[in-house]
């Protein structure tokens, strides 16, 4: 990219009006700012299908949607969070932040970004057609046959579709982040000095890279079978479906951890600003994320405990399944370790972090539930999953991205945004969350299976507080609209590093940053998180062992 | 005939005994012996996982409380970490995974060697009902023999070791207690997953597959199988009333069901 400290679209007179500039862009920081944008946008469809799942399980006897349009909304809910709020929210605020980390002027393929970023909207905008031509039924797993067999259903033919376009969004986007993060660092910046985010960023780069070919192939099968005659899957001509699950997981489980990861990253990031004291174990945390992202290639037919694959085989994915727990056990703790005997600031990016840790583990908890075999086989399939699997994708991920919101906004405008709404944003999200998810837990255990639009009338009350919490807690995300409103309005200039940050995208950058990033590229001399001050003699060799 | 591991592994289903008050306010109220052991299992996970959150959230308040910042500009504490300290959390996670994976694998091979005389009942899902046909697998055939099992829905051949009591029922099931049952389940169209909540197993049917578990109920009474995968948009609906009888009052019901003679298929 440009060397020159003049932006590629600096002054040059433009033939075009000036918005087209968001749609023609290459630079990173816009891409970044596109994606987080539309992930916003879409953060609300799929609240809103998710609200008309709540209602519809408000009371057993609800008749607030019928049979095709709920499975339509459980579908789409999942689709929709994963694939278009959480996934290129992440991949915008790296696109945003990950250069400014490591000292560079742009990605390393500012085309291949801008790319990216066309085929995310027009997989989004085919997955958006569905909501107008029928939505798919098979839920965000569409496990064969139950994808195959309707071969006139056209949501899920534009389903596939669309996932096949974000899928090779998503492959050229973790193309662009490893090479980016090994080509490109600053001089002096070695890989053991590189923020955890950047860390985080590259794992996730060698995951998309990895994983997502194998949905890529597995949907063409489901294509080729649903409109070609050729059988993989479906058991009437020989196909085998659980072979689907196998494929499908092969993606599903590095997905989880798509999702998981930058949360990691960015938590790993907020911690030790807000607690003024370096990361703990900084070369342990860097580790771990590599060790995760290994063994996430190893589990995934932990989700298939209760499909009828060879009982035996369970066993190890089992083993494996814990031995992920280890990792992730050790980040907990050492956040902790982070923030002792430091001097804790909670401002919304730290208390959304603090609201991220609590949630996060009662996720990683339930997770060690399920990973044993004998009791999974109860609990699989059923609102104990759905309850796991949302303290960690909504307690997990997506409080680390209103970690991330607030945190970065600064960077990103200028301007800070209001502490007083975001902390009561914070309250209504994490009390919200918790009524909505936590009940789920019992509920699957006591016997209700999920997916279901009407359930035994034994679990209404549970049902009606996690509605009551759905929508306190979705209300909840409009007090962040108005605080991003009001912020943007005030115009109120805050300064270039309002939280006394030591990463390069605030010690050497503006807030916003120069199109190009940095006036000079900076030389790194020193490790990552130098805050703190040096320890009392006593304690000197513990700093000596990290060296 | 149970590997002496299960033995020594049954008493760490201890906490179940002091829990039964809770049974049914978190999980479903176990109605077979496996299913008892599952949710001892559960519990203590349960109470394992509650005492961490306490030990992480306790140490989250007291840090708010201790570390918490006076006024502006201050600076923590320069420590990069501790090899000790990071060594001990590695290895209490670690410690914790090995004794839940020793107990689990325990109840998966309790699953894998089932009884060599039992009630074979075979569930068939379809979009939306069930189908249950029942056989008495005879004590001289190698019942436990998990190919000749599955067989039973393909290969005729092997059908001679098995007596059918030629009984089929539509979305009703009726079981004995104090009866090793065994349910082999298979699909027609799409994936379901059959599931009686109070046993605390469920195996997905899958069409083209046979797969298979068993139980052995303590508890009679009127139970709900349902669907557990989505199939379809009658998925919710999809679900057969199981009724849990005493052995002689279920021979009393088989005898009352049409061409109940136990018969030999082949003949």
């Amino acid at each position: 990219m440009s060397d020159t400290h003049t932006a590629p679209h600096d002054h040059a007179p433009s033939p075009y009006p000036a918005w087209t500039e968001w749609l023609f862009t290459t630079d990173a920081k816009k891409i970044g700012l596109v994606y987080m944008f539309m992930a916003f946008v879409y953060f609300f469809v799929g609240g809103i299908c998710a609200g008309g799942i709540r209602i519809q399980l408000a009371t057993p006897t609800m008749n607030f949607v019928d049979g095709v349009t709920y499975n339509g909304l459980v579908s789409m809910h999942g689709t929709v969070m994963i694939f278009l709020w959480v996934m290129p929210f992440f991949a915008g605020i790296i696109n945003f932040v990950m250069p400014l980390q490591i000292g560079a002027r742009d990605m390393a393929f500012p085309r291949l970004n801008a790319m990216g970023l066309w085929l995310f909207n027009a997989g989004a905008l085919v997955l958006m057609a569905t909501f107008l031509l029928g939505m798919p039924q098979a839920g965000w797993t569409s496990y064969a046959p139950l994808s195959i067999i309707d071969k006139k259903e056209i949501g899920m033919d534009l389903w596939i579709l669309g996932i096949q376009l974000l899928g090779i969004s998503s492959i050229m986007t973790g193309l662009n982040f490893v090479v980016t993060i090994f080509k490109l660092r600053a001089p002096g910046l070695t890989m053991f000095r590189l923020p955890l985010f950047v860390w985080a960023s590259l794992v996730v780069g060698w995951l998309m890279i990895l994983a997502m070919p194998a949905i890529a192939v597995t949907l063409t099968e489901v294509m080729l079978e649903r409109h070609f005659g050729f059988t993989f899957f479906g058991p009437a001509h020989g196909g085998d479906p659980i072979l689907y699950q196998h494929l499908f997981w092969f993606f599903g489980h590095p997905e989880v951890y798509i999702l998981i990861m930058p949360a990691f990253g960015i938590v790993s990031e907020i911690i030790p600003v807000f607690s003024r004291k370096p990361i703990f174990g900084y070369k342990l945390m860097a580790w771990s994320l590599i060790l995760i992202a290994f063994l996430s290639f190893l589990i995934w037919a932990h989700h298939m405990f209760a499909s009828g694959m060879d009982p035996r085989l369970t066993l190890p994915f089992m083993i494996l399944t814990m031995i992920i727990g280890v990792p992730t056990g050790v980040k907990i703790f050492n956040w902790l370790a982070t923030m002792w005997r430091g001097k804790l600031y909670l401002d919304t990016p730290m208390i959304f972090a603090l609201g991220f840790l609590v949630t996060f583990i009662v996720g990683g908890f339930s997770g060690v539930i399920v990973a044993s075999v004998p009791i999974d086989l109860h609990i699989t399939n059923t609102y104990f999953v759905v309850g796991h699997m949302h303290y960690v994708m909504f307690g997990g991920s997506v409080m680390a991205i209103f970690a991330a919101i607030y945190f970065w906004f600064p960077k990103m405008t200028g301007y800070r945004l209001n502490e007083k709404l975001g902390i009561w944003h914070f309250v209504f999200t994490f009390i919200g969350s918790n009524l909505t998810f936590l009940p789920m837990h019992w509920l699957g255990m006591l016997g209700m299976q999920r997916r279901i639009m009407t359930y035994n009338a034994m679990y209404a009350n549970d049902n009606l507080m996690a509605t009551i919490g759905g929508f306190i807690m979705g209300l909840a995300q409009l007090i962040l609209v108005w605080n991003w409103w009001i912020t943007m309005k005030k115009k109120e200039r805050c300064a270039d590093n309002p939280w006394r940050s030591k990463s390069l995208e605030w010690t050497h950058a503006s807030s916003p940053p120069r199109p190009d990033n940095f006036e000079q590229i900076p030389t790194v001399t020193s490790d990552p998180y130098d805050y703190g001050l040096p320890p009392p003699p006593k304690t000197a060799k513990e700093t000596k062992a990290h060296g | 005939m149970k590997p002496p591991l299960v033995k020594w592994g049954l008493p760490t289903f201890f906490l179940f005994g002091a829990l039964p008050a809770f049974a049914d306010a978190f999980i479903a109220e176990p109605a077979s012996d496996y299913g008892l052991k599952i949710a001892g299992l559960s519990y203590v996970m349960m109470w394992l996982c509650i005492a961490f959150f306490v030990l992480v959230v306790g140490l989250i308040a007291y840090s708010l409380w201790k570390f918490r910042a006076k006024g502006p500009n201050e600076e923590g504490v320069a420590i990069h970490g501790h090899t000790g300290l990071e060594i001990v959390w590695t290895l209490i996670p670690a410690v914790i995974m090995i004794v839940l994976g020793a107990v689990s694998t325990v109840l998966v091979i309790d699953q894998l060697n089932p009884p060599k005389k039992s009630l074979l009942v075979k569930v068939t899902g379809y979009q939306f009902g069930w189908d249950f046909e029942y056989y008495e697998t005879d004590a001289a055939a190698s019942g436990s023999d998990i190919e000749t099992i599955r067989n039973i829905c393909g290969n005729p051949a092997v059908l001679v070791k098995i007596k059918s009591y030629r009984v089929k029922s539509v979305d009703e099931l009726t079981i004995p207690k104090d009866t090793d049952i065994r349910f082999l389940t298979t699909a027609k169209d799409v994936i379901h997953s059959f599931w009686i909540p109070e046993f605390l197993i469920k195996r997905d049917m899958v069409p083209g597959l046979v797969a298979d578990f068993w139980v052995h109920p303590i508890r009679s009474g009127v139970f709900e199988a349902r669907c557990a995968a989505l199939c379809g948009t009658n998925h919710a609906l999809m679900l057969a009333k199981v009724n849990v009888v005493e052995p002689a009052q279920f021979k009393t019901w088989l005898a009352a069901q049409p061409g109940a003679d136990l018969v030999a298929l082949n003949n």
